[in-house]
């Protein structure tokens, strides 16, 4: 081994080989975070006593000559939606703090686990996952380690911040609206938003249950890959997890995109893009040899459905708190549920309604197209307490924003791997690479192809042990 | 008659037992003519008309 072990790869290779226990990978991790955290607010709770016992139980196997566990020794960390036993489940709620502790883990924590992973925390975000900056009023804002003056991008920001910052190789986030993909390219590291319905939500805290997706953020396409293929599964407890067998991923990365067609995306993809998106995206598609641009007529409609299906439903879980103690409200958001909750019938089911003719019209792509392409986010990682960002001579708050080019994807579920591309100027931006239902390795061989090239890459330097 | 949003907030806060004075109020009918908003870009694309109802979204 000539570097202590960091990404999950190297932790299961060097753990697995004996060059180091998993005691010490933990150790590691604590004291990377120790220092780094104050500064960046990443995690809200350090479970290190837990992830030093799930050490303990590692090496104790490892010496009794059991098996290797596909994820073994990988320190992880998790957006505080998840149930983590023994924790309250905040979504960076003060709404949530005086509920009980979490009785279990949430599913996909078991899964990670069980699979041989140390849980070494929970993650601030955006309160209820209602925002793209994760400047929490009650839990303070958590800082861009790209630029801690800087946003880390939300409503997963603590998951980007603390795998952009070397503190755990993978992070587990949310994503209603791009809250997996808006960190990812604002912090500059890989993430996979699955395929709606793919992954397991049981014990997670909901946002929006017809938008909510959960998945990984990692520092290596390999890490993601590694990641995502030990969090799937079915989930008979989850009526929304899809009864599909697990599509491994990470054998598949290797096979790149050759024989792929690959189109960029324009029009609503390009107009409300800057600069920097517009060139990550056009830079993916070069590489990709995406020969074609098309457009996706109705996204501006669809980004429209998605904000209204958010608004309804998240106002309505709110409701009863809203009437009985709206003081207790993240200010930031408190407004925007009450608004919410108000929603007519009608709108909310011409939302759902119009969510279903795009996923038709979209699914008409794929039969042209494999692999789209369109950046991430509007721009590179604004300013904390920013309230306005520029796009083509428009003036838009940048809270509700973020989210304009990742929303027109998710509101109809489609799998996106976000690679981080570098524009030159010490920034990173992310591009989308969507596929169609269910093809989650495609966005994975396709932000691989770009790692390897090169172009896309997490640039994290972890000092040495 | 045209819909009225801010006679509609007034009434909606009202019948949903929502606090109606002080500070949410105006926040409260500017989040919502946004979400108004919202639906006049929906309704922008007359596509949807020729559509079958949904709202149980799964793939």
């Amino acid at each position: 081994m000539s570097a202590f072990p960091f990404t999950a790869t190297e932790c299961v290779s060097a753990f697995s080989g004996g060059e180091v226990s998993a005691h010490e990978i933990t150790t590691a991790a604590l004291e990377r975070i120790a220092l780094s955290n104050p500064e960046l607010n990443a995690f809200i709770d350090v479970t290190g006593d837990r992830a030093l016992f799930e050490a303990r139980i590692l090496d104790d196997a490892r010496k009794q000559g059991q098996s290797m566990l596909p994820f073994a020794a990988v320190p992880y960390a998790v957006k505080n939606l998840f149930d983590v036993k023994g924790i309250t489940t905040l979504a960076g709620a003060k709404l949530h703090a005086k509920n009980p502790p979490a009785s279990r883990d949430a599913k996909l924590v078991e899964q990670l686990n069980t699979a041989g992973g140390m849980l070494l925390g929970t993650l601030n975000m955006d309160a209820y996952a209602y925002g793209f900056t994760t400047e929490n009023t009650h839990y303070g804002a958590t800082r861009n380690p790209r630029d801690p003056s800087r946003s880390a991008g939300g409503s997963s920001g603590g998951t980007g911040a603390a795998v952009a910052a070397g503190l755990v190789p993978i992070g587990l986030g949310s994503d209603t609206n791009g809250s997996i993909r808006v960190p990812a390219s604002l912090c500059g590291v890989f993430g996979l938003k699955p395929t709606f319905g793919r992954l397991s939500r049981t014990g997670s805290l909901p946002f929006v249950a017809s938008l909510d997706h959960l998945g990984p953020l990692a520092t290596t396409t390999e890490d993601l890959a590694l990641a995502y293929d030990v969090l799937q599964g079915v989930d008979t407890a989850d009526s929304s997890c899809a009864q599909r067998a697990p599509c491994p991923t990470l054998a598949e990365l290797a096979r790149g995109t050759e024989g792929l067609r690959i189109a960029r995306l324009t029009g609503y993809f390009d107009e409300n893009a800057g600069a920097e998106a517009r060139w990550a995206s056009q830079t993916a598609a070069k590489a990709l040899h995406a020969i074609d641009e098309v457009e996706l007529p109705g996204a501006a409609q669809a980004r429209a459905a998605a904000y209204l299906i958010t608004a309804a439903e998240s106002g309505a879980l709110y409701l009863d708190d809203l009437r009985e103690h709206p003081d207790d409200f993240e200010p930031l958001s408190r407004e925007r549920l009450i608004a919410g909750s108000l929603i007519p019938a009608a709108w909310y089911q011409r939302a759902q309604r119009y969510r279903r003719w795009y996923l038709n019209r979209v699914m008409s792509l794929f039969e042209r197209y494999d692999l789209l392409i369109a950046p991430a986010t509007p721009i590179t990682a604004p300013l904390l307490g920013q309230q306005f960002f520029s796009l083509g001579g428009r003036e838009l708050p940048t809270r509700p924003n973020m989210g304009l080019l990742t929303q027109p994807v998710s509101c109809i579920g489609l799998p996106v791997a976000v690679a981080p591309l570098w524009p030159g100027f010490g920034l990173p931006i992310g591009v989308q690479l969507i596929a169609a239902p269910w093809r989650e390795d495609l966005c994975l061989r396709a932000a691989s192809t770009l790692e390897k090239l090169g172009l896309a890459g997490s640039r994290i330097s972890v000092a040495a042990q | 008659m045209d819909f009225e949003p801010e006679q509609y907030v007034d009434a909606a806060l009202m019948l949903h037992g929502l606090p109606v004075d002080g500070v949410y109020r105006s926040e409260v009918e500017k989040q919502f003519r946004l979400l108004a908003s919202m639906m006049e870009i929906i309704d922008s694309d007359p596509v949807l008309f020729e559509t079958e109802s949904a709202v149980i979204f799964r793939l």
